[in-house]
């Protein structure tokens, strides 16, 4: 076992039994199947028609958002084009469904029923409608594991919508599924109800996702660093339809290092990929807690120097604001309301 | 009378079988906290049972089954049931004569010890995040489910006539 956590020989014997077991695991979640089969059964006309009309109604509400979705990409890419920063990279996704999950309540992983056979790779992400839901970190031939951005082992480079502020937002061990932000000094511009996205940074995730909504900003005085806790936008416990992503040119979004779209001169990209917490099977997966702190510190250096390439999700004027902001720094008192 | 040895052990990979999707039925998250441990439940039974037939090594096949089922580091299960598996080699004889209720205890321990195993390995490869004794809860549900596992393995066991 310890081979398993520290090197990768052992890989493609994990590979054939994970996917001789793939069968068993299908019929564990089979209950669970059966009893939403049989309630989208046993729905009444009624209920099917208010359904309907509800979901037209959204219908039409995306489509004109989408309208105008349209329009705006392609005044986005006109602007990039402007600023002589690299293309947008467009995403393709493949739908994917839940069929199971970890029987550990503190490890938030989830099953998936797309593997190796339809292109599946470790690092993939995967999303739900609403929002980032974790990365692949490993793959059988019909099934693979997923861990969730909620998982305690796991970090998610995010950056706030408002302003541009980057954080990395950490899984907790709670059973509800939260997450932290690491090391948030007391006078960062954070509120409740802010919006987090990926920030692309280190690669891994594309920019631009959602993450989560700051739920509670707690401030001690006493403490350096501020506690923030988020609550996923995705619908980490509920969703059983998920979508796992892929780079346009078919490759999984893994590589992308220095890609200038990632804005790197600072050297956090490299960083970072250390900070995301893949695989056991490849990397040694102690880093959590000083890889955060030293993040912390390259970020913040990286923060001070205020002019950086624009990346897709945050234009750079979003940003210059974002500095005069701290440089205020007023507190803004405690505020919570968690849940 | 060769016979005798390899007779029923479709019964026994059944029995596993059973374990390992009662080990991987979604659960809600209050009550996935005090899953009881299937998988160590039947090793446990099948060792006491027919210490002959089921023993370390059948453990770790057991073991490794439940890794890659359940996604973990390859081999934390297999080396965890093999030492439960000692365990019950050890104490067969004492556990045949005792009452319900110590079995109970005896039960309690060797998961308890399980788990604690668990745990050590899992900080030792820097995977562990739990800082309380939430992890002991799935030993007490496993110590009260142990007597109807055992009645209903027990009635089955006779049942196919598995010695």
């Amino acid at each position: 076992m310890f081979v398993d956590s520290r090197f990768d020989y052992l890989s493609h014997v994990r590979y054939y039994m994970a996917t001789a077991v793939t069968p068993l695991q299908l019929m564990a979640n089979w209950p669970s199947r059966a009893t939403s089969a049989v309630t989208d059964m046993v729905r009444t006309r009624t209920e099917l028609e208010e359904e309907n009309a509800e979901l037209r109604e959204q219908l039409l509400m995306q489509q004109y958002q989408l309208q105008k979705l349209e329009h705006l990409m392609a005044e986005n890419q006109r602007l990039n084009e402007l600023l002589k920063s690299s293309a947008v990279v467009d995403e393709e996704v493949m739908r994917a469904q839940l069929i199971g999950e970890s029987p550990d309540p503190y490890v938030k992983r989830i099953l998936i029923n797309k593997g190796e056979r339809d292109g599946v790779m470790i690092g993939q992400p995967v999303l739900d409608a609403s929002g980032l839901m974790g990365q692949v970190v490993e793959v059988s031939a019909l099934s693979s594991w997923v861990l969730l951005i909620t998982d305690p082992q796991h970090s998610t480079p995010v950056q706030i919508n408002r302003n541009g502020v980057r954080a990395i937002a950490s899984g907790t061990r709670d059973t509800l599924h939260q997450l932290t932000l690491n090391n948030i000094p007391n006078t960062e511009d954070v509120k409740v109800g802010d919006i987090l996205v990926t920030s692309g940074i280190g690669g891994r995730f594309p920019p631009g996702y959602p993450v989560g909504v700051v739920s509670s900003v707690t401030q001690d005085p006493a403490k350096p660093f501020a506690d923030v806790v988020v609550t996923p936008t995705a619908q980490i416990n509920r969703s059983r339809n998920l979508l796992v992503v892929f780079a346009q040119d078919g490759a999984a979004a893994v590589d992308t290092h220095g890609e200038p779209v990632e804005g790197g001169e600072h050297g956090e990209p490299q960083a970072e990929q250390h900070q995301e917490s893949v695989p056991q099977t490849t990397t040694p997966s102690e880093l959590p807690a000083d890889a955060a702190v030293e993040m912390s510190a390259v970020e913040a250096a990286a923060a001070a120097q205020a002019p950086e390439s624009t990346t897709p999700a945050s234009s750079a004027a979003p940003l210059q604001v974002a500095e005069a902001e701290r440089e205020e720094a007023q507190p803004v008192g405690e505020t919570s309301n968690g849940e | 009378m060769a016979n005798d040895r390899t007779r029923g052990t479709w019964v026994i990979a059944v029995s596993v079988m059973l374990a390992a999707l009662l080990a991987f039925v979604p659960l809600p998250p209050w009550l996935e906290v005090w899953r009881p441990k299937w998988m160590t439940l039947v090793v446990i039974y099948w060792v006491i049972a027919l210490p002959h037939r089921v023993g370390l090594f059948s453990a770790w096949c057991i073991g490794i089954f439940t890794d890659v089922l359940e996604g973990t580091l390859l081999g934390l299960n297999a080396f965890t049931l093999t030492l439960v598996a000692y365990g019950s080699l050890s104490l067969y004889q004492r556990m045949r004569m005792f009452t319900p209720l110590q079995q109970s205890m005896t039960v309690l321990m060797l998961v308890g010890v399980q788990q604690l195993l668990t745990f050590w390995v899992l900080t030792a490869t820097g995977q562990n995040t739990a800082t309380d004794l939430s992890f002991i809860t799935p030993a007490l549900s496993s110590a009260l489910l142990w007597p109807l596992v055992f009645i209903l393995l027990r009635s089955w066991r006779r049942g196919f006539l598995v010695y």
